[in-house]
């Protein structure tokens, strides 16, 4: 559970003040949506993209499949698969 | 096991998991109780937007999208708390942050979050079936408030609204990597391709 990566996201106004809507592509092009606080959300370069950091679980493939910091809405779980290319490993 | 009150500063003391921004680190007094730390509601509501009826479909994507469309926030001060009318529910936060971090090979802690009695008395829940705060969680912790009580109540921002028992989970949640590899059981993942 040590291997932390950032996952590439879409970010848009969430309930709260303080937190986004938080939205990721998973395997199969599924999105999946959650909320997050801004703090734990990091901006790469724009308003409406960036990052969250995520536990890798399983690496092999073209896919990882990774603990999500909160439960996604659509999925009903945490654990989701994610392509390679949404993934930027520390 | 649950923690107690010294537990739960030792646990934070020696950084096995944090809580921000609370009132008081002596564990004889307000926050804490015997086997629970006392959290507050911040000073933000969030309220459904009644005027356009929504479905919520969660088979379909952007439900947090959707969800944040369909709401409004209000901020409340001590001056101009939120009267919580009789069958009505809106979201909440704690003022308090915590963070049940994962280890890797080491155990952890999770914890739910609790109405207290005293609201309880009031008609108010402040959750009505999430309570857990699961290890890995970092954040404020989100309260779904309804009002069940014939009187309406007042939100205001520091009123002392959960309380949060916190507890270590026994053995080391999954950390090598491949595990979940071909499992196909409740904690798997499932997504379209899986169901087809």
């Amino acid at each position: 559970m040590n291997i932390i990566a950032k996952i590439s996201c879409t970010l848009s106004n969430g309930m709260f003040g303080n937190e986004y809507a938080v939205e990721i592509i998973t395997s199969g092009g599924e999105k999946a949506s959650f909320f997050m606080d801004k703090d734990l959300v990091t901006h790469n370069g724009s308003e409406s993209t960036g990052f969250i950091k995520a536990n890798i679980v399983e690496n092999e493939g073209e896919d990882c499949t990774v603990l999500l910091p909160k439960e996604a809405l659509e999925q009903g779980t945490r654990w989701v698969r994610v392509p390679k290319n949404q993934i930027a490993f520390a | 096991m649950i923690l107690s009150n010294v537990e739960i500063l030792k646990g934070i003391r020696d950084k096995q998991f944090s809580i921000s921004k609370l009132a008081g680190l002596d564990p004889a007094k307000s926050p804490f109780n015997t086997s629970a730390v006392d959290l507050t509601l911040s000073s933000e509501i969030v309220i459904p937007k009644f005027e356009v009826p929504i479905q919520l479909d969660l088979r379909k994507p952007g439900i947090a999208k959707l969800l944040a469309q369909n709401s409004t926030s209000v901020i409340i001060t001590e001056c101009q708390p939120y009267a919580l009318k009789h069958g009505l529910l809106v979201l909440g936060k704690t003022n308090e942050s915590v963070s049940f971090p994962l280890t890797a090979g080491a155990g952890c802690y999770s914890a739910r979050v609790e109405g207290r009695s005293s609201i309880a008395r009031c008609g108010i829940l402040v959750h009505f079936t999430a309570p857990t705060i699961h290890a890995g969680f970092e954040g404020t912790i989100t309260l779904e408030i309804i009002n069940l009580g014939y009187a309406d109540f007042l939100l205001y921002p520091g009123l002392k609204i959960c309380q949060l028992i916190i507890e270590e989970v026994k053995g080391i949640p999954a950390e090598a990597p491949n595990q979940f590899k071909g499992q196909q059981d409740a904690v798997g993942v499932v997504t379209s391709a899986d169901k087809h």
